[in-house]
């Protein structure tokens, strides 16, 4: 009897076993940390942790896991990821962190790992800068003014120069750019706003100034209302094609009107003919 | 082409009015215990409120609706075949003219009926015409029937006159009771061939024959918007208008080749009604069939690529609860018919009949699957209802109101076959004229 076959079929059923169980033991992944910083219009700096993993060309979010902030080396606080996977800390305006040598800060965040998951880091290191925006009026033109300035050791504003900033409006689902500009040697720079924009209904509107993404300084946003906007009256307008409106519309009418007068208006036609015919047929036949 | 003289053709079918064989009876008795069974059926649903049927809060049309649909879809094929074979003097549609008129009025006749069935408080049915509103796409159905109605009626008396004015001239001649010959004198409206009657009633007829084929367009497109201005999933759709309109012309071309066999059958109009009437019409419905495939397929495969939430709910439904249904209605009513028609040797009479009895039993089924599974697949479930409520299922009174439809459009043709002949004297001696003679044919 040839039992090569079964040695084989053996091995084969052996290696698809052992296969998985291999697997397992080496599949503890490490996740990924998306970290980003916002210095909001009041002052205070988001961070913001987004910690998620990547696998089968498919991402899972990581809910409910503590991660540990720190700025300048001292750890600040835990915070839990929510449904998002996101981790967020408020740093309140006027906060003492510590800075690098070179005036910076350097936040990080950081994920312990569990049985699964690896332990996984993130760090920034940005430059505190300042921005303030005025919208008026110059020259009849509505002008949004941005200022970008770092504050010196003795207090002191010193311009910041050279940086775009990307100047929006709130929609009902994102921010609409409307501009940018880059600031000159006086850290300044100036938007003319248009005056087509949909507001409120009292037309007021949510401008937006943003530095994005800077290597140096991170996020930082400003924004004010004002009543720049064209007021939208968002009321629900009755419409005129319903059934519980008084009188149908003039098109209908106009259309039924004419179908039916030529329609009716051939049967009345055949109706007279065939009286005709009767006439016809009460007269004597001439032969 | 033969030639057919009057008063030969008065010999040979004045038995068939004058004469009614027993199986007549026989038949006439089963379509009347039928019909009577449906009087027991509507009895019970007008003393026992709609709770007798199947009709329930979630599917609030259901067989009475699809009845409506499909007796009103024949109609308006009867109305477009019967039209556009008078306009365009096609020879050989002088046998089975008639029958196609008949199938107009009777299918106008019982179709609205249905309508009825489904109206709970029919006390309230004249306020449709107290208080219309144009705007109700219910309201343009109520306007698009009754003039539809006036219309058909008004062509099918036309081509009544002469064969009217034949029996009331040779009455004489007739075994039949004297109402019947005082019927004929006065709606013959004391034709007497003479050039004007001629003229008048040529025109007349041509002008009726171009009028009913518009309006039957018009009419089953609006049928069809009521259902296609819904936001309803499944109805929802810009083809539905020309869609209804091929859907009724091929099973009206069903309906037709069934009277034609059947008539030709029990009145031995084999002489008259030959294989290539049958062979005519058959290809009349193979065209049809195509189409109304083509429209088919690209109805539900925009609605299946598109997956919006609620059609593919609908698609899934169509796919599961109504497999065999679907196809019965999409595939086996539009294939069988086609591979009949399509080879030769298949191409019998019988085999066409047979074809036709699976297009008009496919495209019952058809309307049935527009109506039923859509208004069970609907935006906003209602809350607690019954889960037995949701699925629709027809009782034995809607059944038996069914049947009695049916069975009333059998009657209407017998009785009309016995007024006068199932086949137009007139259309058979006359010569096809273009332009209305200066000259009458003379027949009498």
């Amino acid at each position: 009897m040839n039992r090569k076959p079964s040695y084989v079929l053996l091995l084969a059923a052996m290696i698809l076993i052992a296969q998985p169980i291999c697997a397992q033991e080496s599949s503890k992944v490490a996740p990924t940390i998306d970290f980003t910083y916002l210095k909001r219009t009041d002052g205070s700096k988001l961070l913001q942790a987004k910690v998620y993993l990547f696998q089968n060309r498919k991402t899972y979010l990581v809910v409910n896991q503590d991660v540990l902030f720190s700025a300048g080396g001292d750890s600040i606080t835990r915070a839990t990821t929510d449904g998002e996977g996101i981790a967020y800390l408020l740093i309140q305006p006027g906060a003492k962190l510590k800075e690098n040598p070179d005036g910076t800060t350097t936040f990080k965040v950081n994920y312990p790992g569990k049985d699964t998951l690896d332990a996984a880091n993130a760090e920034i290191t940005v430059r505190d800068m300042g921005m303030a925006m005025h919208l008026e009026v110059l020259d009849s033109v509505r002008t949004v003014h941005v200022k970008l300035f770092e504050t010196g050791k003795k207090g002191d504003t010193i311009p910041v120069s050279g940086q775009t900033v990307d100047i929006y409006v709130h929609r009902m689902l994102s921010l609409q750019k409307i501009g940018e500009e880059t600031t000159g040697d006086n850290g300044e720079l100036n938007l003319e706003f248009p005056r087509d924009l949909p507001g409120e209904s009292d037309g007021s509107v949510t401008v937006v100034a943003r530095v994005e993404e800077n290597e140096k300084y991170g996020n930082v946003e400003n924004s004010q209302v004002k009543d720049w906007g064209i007021p939208v009256d968002h009321s629900v307008v009755i419409t005129t094609r319903a059934l519980w409106t008084q009188i149908a519309p003039w098109w209908m009418i106009i259309t039924l009107t004419i179908l039916l007068t030529g329609v009716w208006g051939h049967y009345i036609y055949v109706i007279v003919q065939l009286v005709m015919i009767k006439k016809d047929g009460n007269k004597p036949v001439l032969k | 082409m033969t030639t057919y003289n009057s008063d030969t053709l008065f010999k040979e079918f004045k038995p068939q009015i004058e004469q009614t064989s027993r199986s007549w009876f026989i038949w006439f008795g089963f379509f009347i215990c039928c019909f009577i069974f449906g009087v027991v059926g509507f009895i019970r649903q007008l003393t026992g409120g709609h709770i007798v049927t199947g009709m329930r809060d979630n599917v609030v049309w259901g067989v009475y609706i699809v009845n409506f649909i499909f007796f009103m879809g024949i109609s308006y094929a009867g109305a477009l075949i019967s039209g556009v074979l008078h306009l365009f003097r096609t020879g050989w549609r002088k046998p089975i003219i008639r029958m196609v008129e008949l199938i107009t009025v009777i299918s106008l006749v019982i179709g609205p009926v249905f309508i009825l069935f489904c109206v709970g408080r029919f006390e309230r049915i004249p306020y449709l015409f107290i208080y219309p509103r144009i705007q109700s796409p219910i309201m343009w159905d109520v306007i698009a029937i009754l003039t539809d109605l006036v219309g058909c009626i008004i062509f099918v008396y036309l081509s009544y006159i002469e064969d009217l004015a034949l029996l009331r001239d040779r009455s004489s001649e007739l075994k039949i009771p004297k109402w019947r010959k005082k019927l004929y004198k006065w709606f013959s409206l004391g034709y007497k061939s003479t050039p004007s009657q001629v003229k008048r009633l040529i025109f007349s007829r041509n002008i009726m024959a171009a009028m009913i084929i518009a309006i039957a367009i018009i009419v089953y497109s609006v049928l069809a918007w009521i259902f296609g201005v819904t936001l309803q999933p499944g109805w929802h759709s810009t083809i539905f208008g020309p869609y209804f309109v091929i859907a009724a012309v091929y099973s009206g071309t069903g309906v037709l080749i069934i009277v034609m066999y059947l008539f030709r059958r029990m009145n031995h109009l084999e002489n008259y009604i030959k294989k290539q009437h049958f062979v005519n019409i058959a290809v009349l419905l193979f065209i049809i069939g195509a189409f109304y495939g083509y429209f088919t397929f690209a109805d539900y495969l925009t609605k299946w690529y598109g997956s919006v939430k609620m059609d593919k709910e609908l698609i899934d439904k169509l796919f599961k609860d109504y497999y065999w249904e679907f196809i019965v209605a999409n595939y086996v009513g539009v294939l069988v018919p086609m591979i009949i028609i399509a080879f030769p040797k298949l191409r019998t009479i019988n085999n066409i009949t047979i074809g036709a009895i699976i297009t008009i039993f496919a495209l019952w089924m058809n309307r049935y699957l527009i109506v039923v599974p859509t208004l069970e697949t609907p935006y906003l479930p209602i809350q607690d209802i019954r889960p037995d409520w949701v699925k629709y299922k027809a009782t034995w009174v809607e059944w038996s109101l069914t049947l009695a439809g049916v069975s009333v459009y059998f009657i209407l043709f017998m009785i009309a076959s016995k007024l006068a002949p199932i086949i137009s004297i007139s259309e058979m001696v006359h010569q096809d004229h273009k332009h209305v003679p200066d000259e009458p044919v003379q027949i009498l």
